[in-house]
This record gives C-alpha cells, structure tokens and sequence, in this order.
C-alpha cells in the first residue's frame, strides 16, 4: 500500500502502521501550517512551539498504531500537538534559562512598533496557559466548543469557562472593560491596552 | 467576595454557566444590588464581543510552518523511520544496517541521545587536550553510557594527557559561567548516525573563544560558517538566539557538518553542567529574521 494524495487522512493513518514510508508524511503536509499555528500561538514562542510540533509529531508518529478512530486523524493530532505544548508551558516554569555571562552581551534590537495584533498576543501569553489554549481553539481556530472539549481532554463547560473566564481577562487587559480599583487585572492606573504583570484570580477551577 | 467585581463569577454568569445553581441568583443579586456589579454586567457584552472579533482577527493572519521548522521536523520523522547505524558508543553492538525501525522504544532513543552527545564530544577530544577538557566538563555527571563513551575514546585521551594538553575537570557547579568551547571536528552527523568523523586537526593550544580569540583552523571550517567562526559578535547572537530559545546554556560547539550540509552542533548543560538537548543551527543562525535557525534539535537525557 503506498501513500497517495487523494486518500484520507484515516487511509493514510492505516497505511502508515501498515508499513508505507511516505504516509505520515503527507499527512504532516497537509496538517502542519494549523498545527504549527496552534502551537505557536499556545505557547507565544517560535522554537518552543517548534520543539512542541517536533515532539507532538514523534508522538503521533509513533503510536499511530493505538489510534482508534473515535476521532478525526486531525482532532488527534491537535490533540497531541496541545498536550504537548501544555507539558512545555510546565516545563518551562521548572527550568528557568542560566544567565550568560557579560561578554555575551548584546545590544538589544529597538522595539518594533506596537499594534493591536501584538497587543493581543501579549495580553493572550498573561493569561493561564489552559484559558490560552481553549481561547486559541474556539476563538481564534474556530474548534466548536466539543472539538475544543476533545483535543483539550475536558468537558464542554470547562471549555466554555474557560473561554469566558480568558475573555474577560482580555477585556480588561486590552481595554474594552473597566473594573474597580482593586479588582483590575494588571495595572489599574494605566488604562492603557495591555498592562504588565500577572493577573489576580488566574483561577484554574473552572466551572465544568 | 466582599469587595469589587469578581469577573471569573461574572464571566461564568454571562456564559450561562451557573444556571440552575445558587451562584447564579447570588451574581443576579450582586447585579441588582451594586452599581459596580451592574456597571461591569451591563459593558460585558460589548467587551466580551470586541474581544472575539480581535481574536478572530488573530486567527485570519496566514501562519505557514516555516522552512526551518519543516527542515528539521522532516529530519526528525526521518530519524524516526530509520534504525540507528552505528551505536559502538553506547555498548549496543555494531552497527545495524539501515531500514525501517520496526519498534522503537524510549529507552532506546534516549541512549541514542546520549550517544550523540558522545559522538559530539569524542570528536573534539580525539584532536586535542582542549577536547579532553570538554569531554570532562559534558560527562562529569554522566551515567553508565557516558562512562562507555568515554571508555570509547580512552586512547585518545591518553594521547592528549601525555602531550601535555589536557586540563582537570572542572567540577559542574564551576562551570556554571564557563564559556563555551569551540570546535572544528570535519564530522559529518546524522541523526541516528554517531560516530566521529573523519580526522581533523586542531589547535591543542586553543583556547577557543573563551579569551575572545579563536585559532580554530579555517580551512577545517565549512566555509558557509566562516561568518560564525571567524566573527566573535556574530557567534555570541547566534548562541544567545539558542540559549534563548532552549535555555541552558552552550557547552560545546562543533562547526560541522549535518546530513551534509554546513552546520553547528551546539551541546547545551543545565546549570550543573549536564547536557540536556543537542541543537543544529544552520549558517544563518543569529541573523535577523532567521533566529537561531535551528535544523535539528533532540533532547538528552
């Protein structure tokens, strides 16, 4: 059996742990562009959605032979793809990057011009990384919220918590919403789009 | 909460998520009750709405993989794919001829790993008590395979110890803030392959770019990375751009070859001097707009 471009992704699937060499890599052709999309806006960083991608796809790669076919090959593989961007946000907060030494030192590149769009990158990496996630799936990837629920491994009200919760923080962060003092995720004096800092009730306990 | 306006409440409230439990008539309450409740209840909509369309936004920005990244993912399938040719350094027997891997398993990848940090390693210190030097500082805390590794280029060790030229190991926490060390091995590496390359000469008496000077042999440089190895501030963007991007910081850098092409192998340590990912970055690695221009990447450990 080889690999050919009209055949569906569960052919290809089958294909593959049927021992055709070119099968997964048509469907990491046709699959790459939204899952490294996913990835990078996940996570906010070229080489770690990089290294997330590379290891999502060794994964899949590897136990293709366990897929079941409860789900679309695509679903799956965002599914993975998450996952292992999610293991990279915990892992990144375990492993904080050695200083280099002061000869190293180079001068900083002037900042680019800010918009909107890097505005709500921005204000998107201060969320949680699981309100992140669910946010970048439904609002930004257009996943309906029992996709979301699927790739992400939850029930359909934590997604939609999630979403809302993320939505909220956002439009305090960019500006379209006005907390009291006190209560005002980020810098409550600013007004401005995207304050710094982390937010107060960054809660995980969503409603599900 | 007795103060100010809980928004994750508000939020779940909105999105219809609390219907039919007491929180909900707890928020219909706070909304009726307290203006700034009311005042955050009634812009919600709105805000929430401008968010979705900046969102959607986001989302019809066109995100294609770049080549770099596809470069080194089709390297990684490929590696995958295939048997490792040679694992001699790992005490796993001869090499096994190429061909499709019928099972892999964990524990396998990661003695490959390692090996390939040994691979990096034996090729610096089979020329020189420079490497002999960098061989200590990479395998000072290494396990069994990395004593096998190290058994593996024993001689070579020797040769450079009696010349003169080998230094002590530093212990790891000393090497914290300790510079990278530069090399110019002529390898050729592939991803399952990990043996040294072909015989290069090296300067034993370099200190590389630690006192800012590099006497590595040009002609032994692939001279796509001549730019690299002949310019002190363009090497230090590009192993910033690496460090950056993986933490850790760089131990050891080969300029090599990759699969045929020009290439660097980067070993970086944890702060204790325990190599945790091996990086390739191509010739443009640093420069604007090509970041660490990263070829291959596995993880150590």
């Amino acid at each position: 059996m080889r690999a050919d471009a009209e055949d569906s992704d569960e052919e290809l699937l089958r294909a593959h742990t049927a021992g055709d060499p070119d099968a997964f890599a048509e469907i990491v052709r046709r699959h790459r562009d939204r899952l490294w999309a996913v990835a990078l806006r996940t996570l906010g960083d070229r080489e770690d959605a990089a290294d997330a991608v590379q290891d999502a796809l060794l994964s899949a790669y590897r136990s293709a032979g366990r897929f079941r076919g409860d789900s679309a090959v695509t679903t799956w593989l965002h599914r993975i793809v998450v996952n292992a961007c999610l293991d990279r946000v915990r892992r990144r907060q375990a492993r904080p990057t050695v200083p280099l030494p002061e000869t190293w030192a180079v001068p900083a590149a002037p900042a680019p011009d800010r918009d909107v769009a890097l505005d709500v990158r921005s204000a998107l990496a201060q969320l949680s990384a699981d309100q992140r996630a669910a946010l970048v799936l439904v609002d930004i990837h257009g996943y309906g919220v029992s996709e979301a629920a699927e790739i992400l491994g939850v029930a359909e009200g934590t997604v939609k918590s999630r979403c809302a919760r993320g939505r909220a923080k956002l439009a305090v962060m960019l500006g379209y919403l006005r907390v009291p003092p006190g209560h005002q995720p980020g810098n409550p004096a600013s007004g401005g789009r995207v304050p710094s800092g982390s937010l107060p009730g960054d809660s995980t306990e969503d409603v599900s | 909460m007795t103060h100010g306006v809980d928004l994750d409440r508000l939020a779940d409230y909105t999105a219809g998520l609390l219907d039919g439990t007491p929180q909900a008539a707890e928020v219909a309450e706070l909304i009726a009750t307290r203006p700034d409740w009311a005042h955050a209840y009634a812009a919600f909509a709105d805000a929430e709405r401008a968010v979705r369309v900046d969102l959607a936004d986001l989302g019809s920005e066109p995100v294609t993989m770049p080549s770099d990244v596809v470069a080194r993912l089709t390297a990684a399938l490929d590696e995958a794919g295939s048997r490792p040719k040679l694992t001699v350094l790992t005490g796993e027997g001869s090499g096994t001829a190429g061909g499709r891997r019928t099972r892999t398993s964990e524990a396998r990848a990661r003695r490959r790993r390692q090996a390939w940090v040994a691979a990096v390693a034996a090729a610096v210190v089979a020329f020189g008590g420079f490497g002999v030097t960098v061989l200590a500082d990479v395998f000072s805390t290494r396990s069994e395979e990395a004593t096998t590794a190290s058994g593996a280029v024993a001689p070579a060790q020797r040769g450079a110890d009696a010349l003169g030229g080998g230094e002590p190991a530093a212990p790891p926490a000393a090497a914290e803030n300790a510079p990278p060390r530069f090399t110019a091995s002529g390898t050729n590496y592939w991803p399952t392959d990990v043996a040294p390359g072909p015989a290069m000469q090296y300067d034993s008496a370099s200190p590389g770019f630690a006192s800012g000077r590099t006497d590595l042999k040009s002609s032994q440089v692939p001279p796509p990375l001549r730019r690299l190895s002949e310019d002190p501030v363009a090497i230090n963007i590009c192993l910033r751009q690496v460090a950056s991007a993986y933490g850790g910081r760089p131990s050891l850098v080969d300029f090599a070859r990759f699969q045929n092409e020009p290439a660097l192998i980067i070993t970086l340590v944890d702060p204790a001097g325990r190599p945790f990912r091996m990086v390739v970055a191509g010739p443009d690695c640093g420069l604007p707009e090509r970041g660490a221009d990263v070829r291959y990447t596995t993880p150590v450990s």
